[in-house]
């Protein structure tokens, strides 16, 4: 079933420079699956990420000729319906969780009071059901976690703690955005195994958000690679290694291989025409 | 080359300090390219900043070219070691051109020749005099990073110290400045300790690699002991496991 789907999204930004057409017409379809979108830093990622939930600033422009979330089209939807969505079916989570938190809150606090907006419970059963939610993220020890302050907290710890408040609302899709990138790669698979199970007991879809090709080879199901702010590729995760286009070889060509070392990595060339011609498999 | 025996480092604290660095022993042999992995917080940077006089009041002994550093003051340092930071931004001065960036180690050393000595630093880099008048925010990240290097090679240095200097960059970009680094290592007989968190980028540069966790240096191993699954530890199997999983 289609859960999500984005026909031909445009996203202009209006810098000092003038505008700025980050995104250009991206199309694509979320099931229930998890996806990534990958690309290299500039590439429109995030942008992509942030118009699906109205999160980028009130001066850009947001086109497209459908957003449709089930039922629900969020082209037509107002601020106050826009804030339920993301309240309720469609959460993010940002590469950094302690720019997400509030600062002075304890962890605990936070995580209690969002569980008893949404189910509407004690603050006793809050709190019980908060150490639950962090035992469920595998953090060993929750009773002191839950009175930290998130500056107090690893960066490991604090995207565990992120996870557990976006399952909180059991939402229909979660957006990560690079939600591993700055851990360590000992947490990180941890991280991400916690991810997966949460979403999959939840049944919620995935967009993951990398720039990290490897890791999105393993973890997720489908690829969109994006380019100068177009969708240039969309390819199943296992076939990444047979990629047809240019660029997304090039990005797999230029990892530095264990197995296989080479004394010169290969230099991308960057092709004008990535950036305005349709690419066909 | 450098010599690090029994380095050990305590950070002062408001109320204790901190042992970052301990019992420390590596030794690097010249034109080698040696690394550091581990995961952050596990003192990499330390160990750099040690040898490059911004820690003070370390024990034990560091020796570079068989002299002691204790009695290395720190403009002599500057002629045989140079480093290389990961944030080529905030390693740049914004407002100087990179004429002037390139200029000021000359400059400090009262060196002559200014305009040649740049020139062949950029040429070195893969830039050319385009580049002097503009400023760092004119340039992308990997332009940024081949400046930052171009410093550090200026005063024909023995030794580079790089810490994590790809980590910013896009793959492809990183892929340019690892060849560059290879290239600089061969044509300037240089020698490299270069930090990471990313084993693969270690590997693909350095010919043996400590692996730290929590100050300390739990093994040292060779590039094909790696490749090859020859390790000992615990954590250096879970680095490795990474890395491979992920090819
Ligand atoms: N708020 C903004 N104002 C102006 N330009 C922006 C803004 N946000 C992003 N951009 C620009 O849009 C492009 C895409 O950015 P982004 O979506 O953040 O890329 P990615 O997440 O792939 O790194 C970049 O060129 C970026 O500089
Ligand atoms: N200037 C500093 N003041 C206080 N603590 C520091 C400072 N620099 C580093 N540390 C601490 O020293 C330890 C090692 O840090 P660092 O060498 O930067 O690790 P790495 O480079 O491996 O990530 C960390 O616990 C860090 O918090
Ligand atoms: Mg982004
Ligand atoms: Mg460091």
């Amino acid at each position: 079933m289609d859960v999500l789907t984005v026909e031909k999204l445009n996203v202009t930004f209006r810098t000092d420079e003038g505008l700025k057409h980050a995104v250009r017409d991206v199309s694509f379809t979320l099931r229930n699956e998890k996806l990534a979108i990958v690309g290299e830093s500039g590439s429109g990622k995030s942008t992509v990420g942030k118009a699906i939930l109205r999160l980028n600033p009130p001066s850009t422009r947001v086109t497209a000729e459908k957003l449709q979330f089930g039922k629900t089209n969020l082209l037509a939807c107002n601020e106050k319906e826009i804030r339920a969505i993301r309240g309720q079916h469609i959460s993010m989570i940002m590469q950094d969780p302690k720019f997400s938190l509030n600062p002075v809150m304890t962890v605990g606090e936070q995580i209690s009071e969002a569980l008893s907006v949404h189910r509407n419970i004690s603050r006793r059963e809050a709190k019980e059901a908060a150490l639950e939610m962090l035992k469920e993220v595998s953090i060993a020890d929750p009773e002191h976690v839950y009175s930290q302050y998130p500056h107090e907290i690893s960066g490991g710890m604090g995207q565990r703690v992120m996870i557990a408040m976006m399952v909180i609302p059991e939402p229909d899709i979660i957006i990560a955005d690079e939600p591993t990138s700055a851990l360590d790669v000992s947490v990180q698979q941890d991280v991400l195994n916690i991810l997966t199970r949460l979403i999959e007991k939840k049944n919620i879809s995935l967009i993951f958000i990398s720039h990290d090709l490897n890791l999105v080879k393993k973890f997720c199901d489908r690829v969109l690679v994006m380019y100068g702010g177009r969708v240039v590729e969309s390819i199943k995760a296992n076939e990444l290694s047979n990629a047809s286009h240019p660029y997304t070889r090039g990005l797999m060509e230029s990892l530095p291989s264990l197995k296989h070392r080479r004394e010169t990595l290969p230099v991308m060339t960057r092709d004008q025409n990535w950036l305005t011609q349709e690419y066909t498999t | 080359m450098i010599s690090i025996q029994s380095l050990s480092f305590d950070m002062p604290g408001s109320t204790k300090s901190k042992r970052i660095l301990n019992d420390i022993n590596i030794s690097i042999g010249k034109g080698e390219c040696f690394g550091l992995v581990g995961e952050s917080g596990s003192g990499k940077t330390s160990i750099l900043k040690c040898l490059a006089g911004q820690f003070q009041g370390w024990e034990g002994a560091i020796a570079i070219q068989g002299k002691s550093l204790a009695e290395t003051s720190l403009k002599e340092r500057s002629n045989t070691m140079q480093m290389v930071f990961q944030d080529p931004y905030g390693a740049l001065h914004p407002r100087h051109t990179i004429r002037k960036i390139l200029n000021e180690p000359l400059a400090i050393k009262g060196l002559s020749d200014k305009s040649e000595r740049i020139l062949k630093a950029l040429k070195d880099v893969g830039l050319d005099e385009t580049f002097l008048p503009r400023y760092p925010h004119q340039l992308s990240g990997g332009q940024r990073q081949r400046v930052a290097i171009a410093r550090a090679i200026i005063l024909d240095p023995d030794i580079i110290l790089l810490d994590e200097p790809t980590s910013a960059l896009d793959v492809s970009v990183q892929a340019e400045i690892l060849n560059l680094l290879t290239s600089l290592h061969r044509r300037h007989q240089l020698t490299y300790l270069m930090v990471s968190h990313d084993l693969g980028v270690i590997a693909h540069l350095c010919e043996r690699v400590a692996v730290m966790k929590s100050g300390e240096i739990v093994e040292v191993v060779s590039r094909d002991d790696l490749v090859e699954g020859n390790v000992a530890h615990a954590y250096t199997k879970v680095l490795l496991q990474h890395a491979l999983s992920r090819e």
